[in-house]
């Protein structure tokens, strides 16, 4: 009792002592060493090392400062991020902040004990200022967003989601100019879109030969570059419940009717309207490459795919076709007269800390740091007439040159707890959003709107681990991919068959399990 | 040979002390193989252990055979294995004749410029890498825009699924193999072409024997054990699969014949964190190779050839 009360008093003095400001330094914490991911995203055309750049010193020189923390940065390949994370962390050397959009990843470490539980650390203050930032959780009332990731039975939080500011998700693309020269009306209908493909087949608007033509082109992953064809055939009166339980490994194979978006899109096969080679990319570069030569009438794809630095589609088939223009469509209406279209989930990426870390609380320290105002918002707009010049006091970036360049856009890739441009200020949030673009600040107004329009907020089940799925989502994602495109390129006689059978297959393959452990676990969000 | 035996009789000291260095020479090489090859090899126990990559492999839990029931209780892995042997057999029946074939063409050519020319030719792809040469397959294979289909729609053919469906991606997927190997192997061939005695074929030659008596009877005889070395490695190989040349190769629509066990065990092992499981399904792997390379060991000796033991 006595030691306690001594210990208080001390405490009290020890801050009483801390409040002048000369006296700072020595509230200082000892000096600690910590390691951060990053993604090396392997861009190339003037790109700095991820490691290494003109803001990876500026972090370095002002962490030190602040928190006397010692950053160093550990490059992870953004496209082979789960095998290198799987490596480093068998290898035990992961990063001390390591950070994957894969929530079934951290689920599978933690279930393995690999994982520490930061719960402590956020009763504890550390994380105070992330907290704020993060703000409440609009799918769990009443619980803070720093919590998202915190597991029900146990109240271990594994990790901890980055702030999504921006939830749109896809959109419809459609090259303007073809519809212009055939004098076709902007599709606003499933009919309306059909026939301008079948139009653009038969008479080949750009002029690129009838035999080379493609009216629609996408890549193996048919759910993702299809998606909102597929969403539209999904029923609308689906309860939330059904919804979650039968989304396997983020595939909505199993959602009713949803197979009659795959009898449209084999049906479009058949005709010769999508890309016959659609099944041999197994990334976007061929069909990148395809839209970017002018033989491509319309794709889906993220909401502002088309309006990126990289790839450039809009830019570099206006290098090949400088009439061509490339708009947001918005036509597949599904049976409630909706265009409905799925929406980011507000988290985004997860950071976690490694049980092997020796400076956890460092580490965390440093995720607090990062996501005070004054440090994010440098990171993410750069220095003013370098990589952004302000508008009404709006931030309008423009592409470095030189070291300052940013390997991703808002340097996303360092600023973890956050995902997207947060100007402070909801309502000029879409200005400064759409003068991010080097394209006409109104094709991304535009194709915000459409992405937004009738979106369908992703459901969330906050708490609950689903344990059967770590060991078959990888299983479950390669045969999907082998059950998509076997549906879409089957003979139309044959798609019944094909699509059932390959579905009897992928329950077998493990998506059973997981499905009878979701409807076990699902949980209705409490109205309180 | 002979001289063994007088040193084997006298005391081993002085047998030590006259050819320490010999074995002083071999040390490290052997260390190599003890500390790189053998000591790792014990973490094959992962296998019957519930092991995960947080944990030492000796503090794992043993679990027994459940990895090999999980993995033998698949539709998949069966699917791999059988794929994995009849590419494996299909290779072993194009594979394995062609290199000979080649050798002893080439051998017979009496221009030595064009034989130099066409070997170092042959040769050359097999410094392509399985990416390099899946992407140049895309180029000329693929059914609209690969040049072979492009050229056949230009005679007015419908196109080959060379790529996209199981019945012409497996003798693409050979074909390949072949086209990237054939040259490589063919120098191990032409070497022992070289070692044959010239004296051989002038004998031959005095006999009167033509050109394809000489390749029948001198030729051949004298690569045989070449040829039965080599034979027994490759059926050794049987169940054993390459990476990156199914991996790289293949595409959705023919994973039910192209998913081998090197990927299903990168998928369903190393993708999915069960370690243990793809340790098992490698030992399952590896003991059935041993079998086969015994299996043909013994045939080879007891038909009279020298096996490779």
């Amino acid at each position: 009792m006595i030691r306690k009360a001594l210990s208080l008093l001390l405490a009290a003095a020890l801050c009483l002592c801390l409040l002048p400001g000369a006296l700072a330094e020595a509230a200082k914490p000892e000096y600690a060493e910590i390691t951060v991911e990053v993604f090396d995203r392997g861009t190339d055309g003037g790109k700095t090392d991820p490691t290494n750049n003109f803001y990876t010193d500026w972090i370095k020189k002002k962490v030190l400062e602040d928190e006397n923390i010692g950053v160093t940065f550990v490059a992870v390949s953004r496209w082979e991020e789960t095998e290198q994370l799987n490596n480093l962390m068998a290898a035990g050397t992961a990063p001390d902040i390591s950070f994957t959009y894969s929530g079934e990843l951290i689920t599978n470490y933690s279930q393995q004990g690999g994982v520490v539980d930061l719960t402590p650390y956020i009763e504890s203050g550390v994380l105070d200022d992330l907290k704020a930032f993060l703000g409440a959780d609009l799918a769990k009332p009443g619980s803070d967003f720093i919590y998202r990731n915190q597991i029900n039975e146990t109240g271990a939080t594994y990790s901890i989601p980055a702030r999504r500011m921006n939830v749109a998700q896809n959109n419809t693309f459609i090259r303007k100019d073809w519809l212009d020269k055939l004098g076709l009306p902007i599709p606003t209908t499933t009919e309306e879109y059909v026939e301008a493909l079948r139009q653009f087949k038969a008479q080949d608007p750009g002029g690129v030969g009838l035999d080379k033509v493609i009216p629609f082109t996408m890549t193996n992953d048919v759910r993702w570059r299809a998606s909102t064809i597929l969403d539209s055939f999904i029923d609308p009166e689906l309860s939330d419940r059904d919804r979650w339980v039968n989304t396997i490994a983020d595939r909505y194979f199993l959602l009713p009717n949803y197979k009659e978006g795959f009898r449209l899109l084999n049906q479009l096969y058949n005709e010769g309207l999508i890309d016959p080679e659609f099944a041999l990319y197994k990334d976007d570069t061929p069909s990148d490459n395809l839209i970017k030569s002018g033989v491509v009438g319309s794709f889906i794809h993220n909401w502002d795919q088309p309006y990126r630095d990289t790839p450039g589609l809009l830019r570099d088939l206006q290098i090949n076709v400088p009439e061509a223009e490339i708009v947001a469509i918005d036509p597949f209406v599904n049976s409630a007269g909706q265009t409905a279209k799925g929406l980011y989930d507000a988290a985004g990426l997860n950071f976690f800390v490694p049980i092997f870390s020796k400076a956890p609380e460092a580490a965390l320290r440093y995720a607090n740091w990062l996501s005070r105002v004054e440090n994010r918002y440098y990171l993410q707009i750069g220095e003013e007439g370098v990589t952004h010049v302000l508008e009404n006091g709006i931030p309008r970036l423009i592409s470095a040159e030189g070291p300052q360049i940013m390997n991703s856009a808002q340097n996303i890739d360092y600023t973890f707890g956050i995902n997207g441009l947060d100007t402070g200020n909801p309502e000029t949030y879409v200005q400064a959003l759409a003068s991010s673009y080097t394209v006409d600040p109104q094709l991304i107004v535009d194709a915000y709107e459409l992405a937004m329009k009738d979106g369908r907020p992703s459901i969330v089940v906050p708490g609950v681990e689903i344990l059967s799925a770590g060991p078959v989502n990888q299983t479950l994602v390669d045969k999907g991919l082998t059950l998509m495109a076997r549906a879409v390129t089957a003979k139309p006689e044959e798609f019944d068959a094909t699509w059932d059978a390959d579905i009897a297959d992928w329950l077998a393959a493990g998506a059973q399990e997981v499905l009878d452990e979701r409807a076990e676990k699902y949980i209705a969000p409490s109205a309180e | 040979m002979v001289r063994t035996n007088p040193i084997r009789r006298r005391s081993g000291v002085s047998y030590i002390r006259k050819t320490w260095m010999l074995y002083a020479m071999l040390a490290l090489p052997l260390a190599f193989f003890v500390i790189f090859r053998y000591i790792p090899m014990t973490n094959i126990v992962i296998a019957f252990k519930e092991y995960n990559m947080f944990r030492t492999v000796w503090s794992a839990p043993w679990v027994g055979w459940k990895w090999f029931s999980k993995a033998l209780g698949t539709a998949d892995f069966f699917n791999a294995l059988r794929n994995t042997v009849t590419l494996n057999l299909l290779d072993l029946a194009v594979g394995f004749p062609a290199p000979i074939m080649l050798a002893i063409l080439l051998n017979e050519l009496a221009y030595r410029r064009f034989k130099k020319l066409t070997q170092t030719v042959v040769y050359l792809p097999h410094f392509l890498s399985w990416i390099i040469i899946s992407g140049l397959a895309l180029q000329l294979f693929a059914p609209n825009t690969g040049l072979v289909n492009m050229a056949l729609a230009k005679i007015g053919r419908a196109p080959i699924h060379f790529l996209d469906s199981s019945r012409g991606w497996v003798p693409t997927y050979i074909g390949l193999g072949l086209w990237q190997s054939v040259g490589w192997n063919t120098i191990i061939y032409l070497a022992a072409i070289t070692g044959i005695s010239t004296e051989l074929y002038e004998a031959a030659e005095v006999d009167g024997a033509s050109r394809l008596r000489k390749i029948w009877h001198v030729t051949l005889p004298g690569l045989r054990p070449t040829i039965v070395t080599l034979l027994i490695m490759s059926l050794g190989r049987i169940l054993g699969s390459e990476f990156d040349r199914p991996y790289a190769m293949r595409n959705s629509l023919v994973t039910d014949v192209a998913d081998v066990i090197s990927t299903y065990v990168y998928r369903v092992g190393i993708r999915s964190n069960q370690f243990s499981l793809a340790s098992a399904v490698g030992l399952f792997q590896s003991v059935v190779c041993v079998f086969f390379l015994v299996i043909a060991n013994s045939i080879a000796r007891r038909s009279g050839e020298r096996g490779i033991w």
